[in-house]
């Protein structure tokens, strides 16, 4: 225990990193304003037109070398006066128990809320809820499956935030393991020289 | 533990609290590196939907117009592939050891675009390595998955024995030799969203058939030409979307219905009720081959009368006992080869499963065809093929694949086709 503060201790001493000539592209997405009353059935199906009309992030890439890879995956994104809302529609031929998203965010105090949320739903921190419409059969590798599709709302008061902001920074990635083959991880946004990135959704106003 | 945690949350506010560019700590052992990220790029442009930025999927990536590109970006063509390259006024717009080269965009477009010394677009392949999932591709610098089906002889055109001969048209026909394609699966993610319908992937296969020498002599639909709700106007525009894109292939082209041509359900059947999506596509799939209802069969024949072949075309999604009755006497009757395509593949719970997969269990047939998951795949004289646009599983690419009866009459040959590269990807033969 001594060691590990002390490691904490002096990597929380260090300076602070000097620029370097990586330099990591940005990702965004922007979130449409839901007016009050806007119908959105919080329900995992991502078939009301304010669903259709959001940007989606276009299919994601491996996280670890920003290849391009399958299954398909989006993300998109909407938001309230009192919460985030995130949509992520996964092709999926093989859906299984194990199969889920994470997602990370940055929080108003700068902390980052990190959680996953399984396609056949789980427990969530408080404040953020989940549904998923999965279109196929659980953990039944012999059939052949299609999609699931994901609704999580996000209360900005989980996020430490009283008024909505400007962005927020997160990150989504994906885990599955396709007929055959091994686990693989993809994500909104790639790695970037080995490290971790966030986009920005970019809350439209007006 | 409780100062533990205390030191540890004080070192994340202190890391989010530095301004920007962001820094964030990375999974490699507590790395610290600068990372800009957001910065007001983006922004909701860009062909990707909104995604400003940053899309990895779109930068040296496979395309057919520039409009598929980022906004920095056209469609060139490199090496003999059509790829999405950066733009650049000189090599200082590009990467160190890159060069800026003057080239012409697919749309005829002067541009210059920023090249490595070996060709390849963009900086040096796969800087960094690929790892244990993937490969370089050469042409576009990316890692891509690896194949694990590729075959030793991938890349070969299909023509053992010279181009085969003769023609097929809407009842069928007469050939010395089948070389046909299978495509299947073209349809957006999310329901009644038109604007994301991947025309420009499904117009690229049909073109890339077209484009092939010797040319597929008539084409396969394995059901899914659209996602629209059971009652909805966006049925038609997305059928005659994909219609639209099958102008680009002069064969005829006999589809199978899916689910997504009923109610999206894989369990829905429309035997006895008309869902929007089922009305387009009777009546702009089937009306042109004459039919009026939605399963049906052809025969193409030898020239030379040594064989014939029969192709069963079934409706799982509109599954009743008069159709297992007519399926029943296809299967009876006797012809050299028997070619049943359906959109669900074998065992997946559907209307017709039941009935339709005890029938074949007793019957010797030389290959199914199916779709309904989207990607590529074969088990003994079964074939999945649901690359066609829809969302991809598995570890495939867009595309499509040809039936190639080789010479000697026998056997079959499967090569799956990379649409947008114009290459084959894999390829193995039956029985």
């Amino acid at each position: 225990m001594r060691t590990l503060a002390t490691l904490i201790a002096v990597l929380a001493a260090a300076p602070a990193p000097k620029a370097t000539a990586t330099q990591c592209p940005a990702a965004a997405l922007v979130a449409h304003h839901l007016s009050a009353g806007a119908g959105i059935t919080f329900d995992g199906h991502l078939n009301e037109q304010q669903w259709l009309d959001a940007p989606s992030s276009g299919a994601w890439a491996m996280r670890k070398t920003g290849a391009f890879t399958s299954p398909h995956t989006e993300l998109r994104a909407l938001w309230r006066d009192d919460a985030l809302l995130l949509g992520v529609y996964g092709a999926d031929e093989d859906l299984r128990s194990s199969d889920g998203v994470r997602f990370t965010v940055r929080k108003a105090n700068g902390s980052l809320l990190a959680f996953s949320a399984p396609v056949f739903e789980g427990k969530m921190p408080k404040g953020v809820e989940q549904r998923v419409d999965p279109d196929g059969t659980r953990d039944n590798p012999a059939d052949d499956d299609e999609e699931w599709a994901m609704e999580l709302v996000l209360s900005w008061k989980s996020l430490g935030y009283s008024v909505p902001p400007e962005r927020v920074e997160l990150n989504v990635e994906r885990t599955d393991t396709p007929k055959g083959t091994t686990p693989r991880t993809e994500s909104w946004v790639p790695d970037c020289a080995g490290t971790l990135q966030l986009g920005s959704i970019v809350l439209e106003r007006g | 533990m409780h100062t533990l945690r205390l030191l540890i949350g004080a070192l994340l506010v202190f890391t989010a609290a530095c301004p920007a560019p962001t820094t964030l700590i990375g999974d490699d052992g507590g790395k610290r590196l600068d990372a800009s990220v957001g910065g007001g790029s983006g922004g909701g442009g860009g062909s990707g939907g909104g995604a400003g930025g940053y899309d990895a999927g779109r930068q040296c990536e496979p395309c057919m117009v520039s409009a598929e590109c980022n906004p920095s970006a056209s469609c060139v063509q490199l090496l003999g592939s059509n790829v999405c390259g950066t733009r650049c006024t000189s090599a200082a717009g590009c990467d160190l050891g890159t060069q800026c080269l003057p080239t012409t965009a697919l749309d005829g477009t002067k541009v210059s675009i920023c090249v490595s010394p070996t060709g390849t677009c963009g900086t040096a392949p796969c800087a960094g390595g690929c790892g244990p999932d993937a490969k370089c591709d050469m042409v576009t610098g990316h890692c891509a998955p690896n194949d694990a089906g590729l075959m030793p002889d991938a890349g070969l055109p299909p023509s053992d024995g010279g181009s085969p001969v003769g023609t097929v048209g809407i009842n069928g026909g007469s050939v010395d030799r089948l070389f046909f394609a299978v495509l299947g699966d073209t349809r957006p993610s999310l329901p009644n969203n038109t604007s994301g319908y991947p025309t420009a992937i499904i117009t690229g296969i049909f073109q890339a058939m077209q484009a092939m020498s010797p040319r597929p002599q008539f084409a396969i639909g394995t059901g899914d030409y659209q996602f629209a709700y059971s009652s909805s106007a966006e049925a038609p525009k997305q059928i005659g979307l994909y219609m639209g894109a099958r102008a680009n292939y002069s064969g005829v082209f006999f589809p199978a219905m899916g689910n997504h041509e009923c109610t999206g359900a894989t369990s829905s059947n429309c035997a006895s009720t008309q869902t929007d999506p089922f009305k387009a596509f009777m009546s702009s799939m089937m009306q042109p081959l004459a039919h009026t209802l939605p399963y049906y069969t052809f025969d193409v024949n030898a020239l030379d009368n040594t064989w014939s072949a029969k192709f069963i075309i079934a409706a799982c999604n509109a599954w009743d006992g008069t159709q297992k009755d007519w399926l029943a006497a296809q299967l009876a009757r006797p012809t050299t080869f028997t070619f049943v395509s359906r959109h669900e593949p074998l065992g997946v719970d559907a209307p017709c499963t039941a009935e339709m997969d005890a029938l074949l269990a007793g019957k010797t047939y030389t290959m199914f065809l199916s779709g309904h998951s989207h990607t590529f795949a074969h088990t003994n004289n079964e074939l999945i093929e649901g690359t066609a646009g829809a969302p991809l599983t598995g570890n495939a690419v867009y595309g499509y694949a040809t039936i190639e009866q080789l010479p000697g009459g026998s056997t079959f040959r499967i090569t799956q086709y990379d649409s947008a590269q114009r290459k084959a990807v894999a390829t193995y033969t039956i029985p």
